[in-house]
């Protein structure tokens, strides 16, 4: 019987552990490896792929020609910033509408709490195409919105719908709940006694907010901060829907090159650049924000 | 008192409840807080004195009445600005903050430099006996210690009141008779006024100069710790400190100032008429330890008086014995305590037999009912 319980222990371990390891071995780190395969290869004259080291296809994104058929051109690199442009702003937008929400949803009685709750998840009873739609009716030139400037006497030509800005508008109304809800979680766990014990030492409503509540609800915002991110990054269904052919995203792009195009080296080689750029930058985002919170810990004093 | 640090008049707070109904958390409270005192707010829970301290502190605004700190009126000055500063019922520490961000804390958002900062972060460490704790998180604590932080933290901008919200009901009972000798000293030393809240009487008896009694908003009396357990103003203090034998009773007659003073069921008790008139309804107060146990037919010694019963039960409690009595006539169940020589020294006593229990009638003190 020596042993036996650890032996039982192991055998639980990979019988909790085995299904999930083995579903993302196949179906994850698979197919990754064979992006990262097939962007070093030559992509085939018919689509597919020719069995011939080939590094244009990423030379191809920073701009530079193949040297043969195709002269210098950052067309590429002005989709990628866009692209950021666009995601950064969608989380900068989220973040402001969701912060003060959180705080006076977190001060309602418990049964409106719920409600609340319940009615930032309601957009997901209905399908994402269906209500990007709806947004089309609300922004196109005679839309709704259109309607009711007119209503109420402004006869104001509306030409939203195809723009950056309507696509970021689309962004923000479809992760709102990204955001809204890890940084909820942040500001309801926030003790309200720490904010008295602030205001007792003689902090100022500036003080106290940046001193304790920005630090205490940190985790939540850097949460909601990379769950809206990197989403928005790769989103081809709302530029295409919202911005139609004229705000191209780097989703879009992949989607075309895998799709259209049938240039799977290229798209793959997209895709892992994008891959490798998002996760440099939330490593240097974590890292900055955990190295400073320490800071503001271990030397505040 | 000389000149009152803190002042209160006719401090009145309302509260609605979820139910709609008004209930009143402070009903007319007059309070005068002195330089160098600590002054203990005890009562039972919803008595109003949690609410007295926030209304010093400024977390809650008064509905009517007047606050005066160092004879500067409070009204409209928000917590921020009170020369006031709180130790919070479960600490309130910054658990982002080291334990010498926290203690610094008053000082770093008031903009004090940092070198002084960190010369004062040590001498108040050093006052709770925290010494080289400044790099430690909260969260590696004990209780005891966060405790400790939480003072130091209220302590280093030194205020002229420090306010406590029963800052010892989350330890355990040895550290809290520890800490209580330990704030009483640290008073003392800082000559700051502490307001100091709590349920437990027996924390109010221990530290106070001053206790101040409430219950249901009102105050019922501040007096000395001796003298609200002695000579408690009305039968609410009475009950709410220590352990008591109350006798509702009528004056009947009265013979060279002592007052014979008999109850409903037939009882006859002695103690101090003092100016009352044959006839008066009165309360009258025996503490447990104010009784000493004699045989049925013993003879009472001197000039006390006597109350017959028999003995129900007894409880051993180390240093005394905790004897439950049933008074005849009477037939009332009374509590008194006696020290275990006085016990050991009548073996004959058992539980069911026929007691005698003496009492100095200047022991015995007289409440007059309140007019209703």
């Amino acid at each position: 019987m020596i042993g036996s319980i650890a032996a039982r222990r192991r055998l639980m371990l990979f019988g909790l552990l085995g299904p999930i390891t083995l579903f993302l071995g196949v179906f994850f780190l698979g197919p990754l490896a064979i992006m990262a395969v097939f962007s070093l290869l030559e992509p085939g004259l018919y689509g597919g792929v020719d069995w011939n080291f080939y590094h244009w296809n990423y030379g191809r994104i920073l701009g530079w020609a193949d040297g043969i058929m195709e002269e210098f051109d950052p067309v590429y690199l002005v989709i990628f910033f866009r692209s950021f442009k666009l995601a950064i702003t969608t989380v900068i937008l989220t973040f402001v509408i969701c912060y003060p929400v959180a705080f006076w949803v977190s001060r309602l009685p418990g049964r409106w709490k719920t409600f609340c709750l319940f009615l930032i998840t309601l957009p997901f009873f209905a399908s994402l195409i269906v209500r990007l739609y709806a947004w089309v009716m609300i922004l196109k030139p005679s839309g709704a919105l259109h309607q009711v400037l007119m209503l109420v006497g402004l006869d104001i030509p509306i030409e939203i719908i195809f723009t950056e800005g309507a696509v970021i508008t689309g962004m923000v109304y479809v992760m709102i709940p990204f955001m809204f809800l890890p940084v909820y979680a942040s500001v309801e766990k926030l003790n309200r006694a720490l904010l008295e014990a602030s205001y007792d030492l003689g902090a100022t409503s500036i003080q106290t907010f940046l001193r304790v509540v920005l630090p205490m609800t940190l985790p939540g915002i850097v949460g909601g901060s990379i769950i809206v991110f990197i989403p928005t990054l790769g989103n081809f269904v709302i530029p295409e829907v919202l911005g139609g052919a004229k705000v191209l995203m780097i989703g879009n792009l992949i989607e075309q090159q895998f799709l259209y195009a049938r240039n799977w080296p290229f798209g793959a080689a997209l895709a892992m650049i994008i891959m490798a750029i998002v996760l440099a930058l939330l490593f240097a985002y974590v890292t900055l924000v955990l190295r400073r919170t320490e800071r503001d810990q271990g030397l505040a004093i | 008192m000389a000149e009152a640090l803190v002042e209160l008049r006719g401090a009145t707070k309302h509260f609605r409840t979820p139910e709609g109904t008004v209930i009143a958390a402070l009903d007319g409270v007059d309070l005068g807080v002195g330089q160098n005192e600590f002054v203990t707010l005890l009562g039972p829970s919803g008595c109003g004195k949690t609410t007295l301290l926030r209304c010093i502190s400024g977390f809650e605004d008064l509905d009517s009445g007047s606050l005066l700190i160092g004879g500067v009126s409070m009204a409209g000055v928000p917590p921020h600005r009170r020369p006031v500063n709180t130790v919070f019922q479960n600490y309130a520490l910054f658990p982002h903050m080291t334990v010498g961000g926290n203690v610094a804390y008053s000082l770093e958002v008031a903009g004090v430099p940092k070198p002084e900062r960190i010369r004062r972060i040590a001498k108040a460490l050093a006052l709770v006996n925290l010494e080289g704790m400044e790099r430690r998180k909260p969260s590696q604590l004990s209780g005891g210690q966060q405790q400790r932080v939480a003072l130091a933290r209220a302590i280093i901008a030194e205020p002229k009141i420090l306010l406590l919200d029963e800052p010892l009901s989350a330890l355990d009972r040895r550290l809290r008779q520890a800490m209580q000798l330990e704030l009483k000293t640290l008073q003392s030393e800082l000559g700051i006024s502490f307001v100091y809240v709590t349920h437990d009487q027996e924390e109010a008896l221990t530290m106070s100069d001053r206790i101040v009694v409430l219950n249901g908003g009102r105050i019922q009396q501040v007096g000395s710790p001796a003298e609200v357990y002695h000579r408690p103003a009305t039968s609410f203090v009475a009950e709410f400190l220590g352990d008591s034998n109350l006798f509702e009773a009528r004056l009947a007659s009265i013979d060279g100032g002592k007052g014979r003073f008999e109850t409903p069921d037939g009882l006859v008790l002695i103690g101090d008429a003092g100016g009352r008139a044959i006839g008066d309804r009165v309360k009258l107060l025996l503490r447990p330890e104010n009784f000493e146990l004699a045989p049925a037919n013993a003879a009472a010694p001197g000039n006390a008086a006597i109350l017959q019963g028999r003995l129900v039960q007894e409880v051993f409690l180390g240093t005394d014995y905790h004897l439950i009595v049933r008074t005849e006539p009477g037939d009332r169940i009374i509590k008194a305590t006696v020290r275990d020589a006085q016990r050991e020294s009548l073996p004959q006593i058992a539980p069911g037999a026929a007691i005698r229990l003496h009492y100095q009638p200047q022991r015995a003190h007289v409440i007059s009912e309140r007019a209703p």
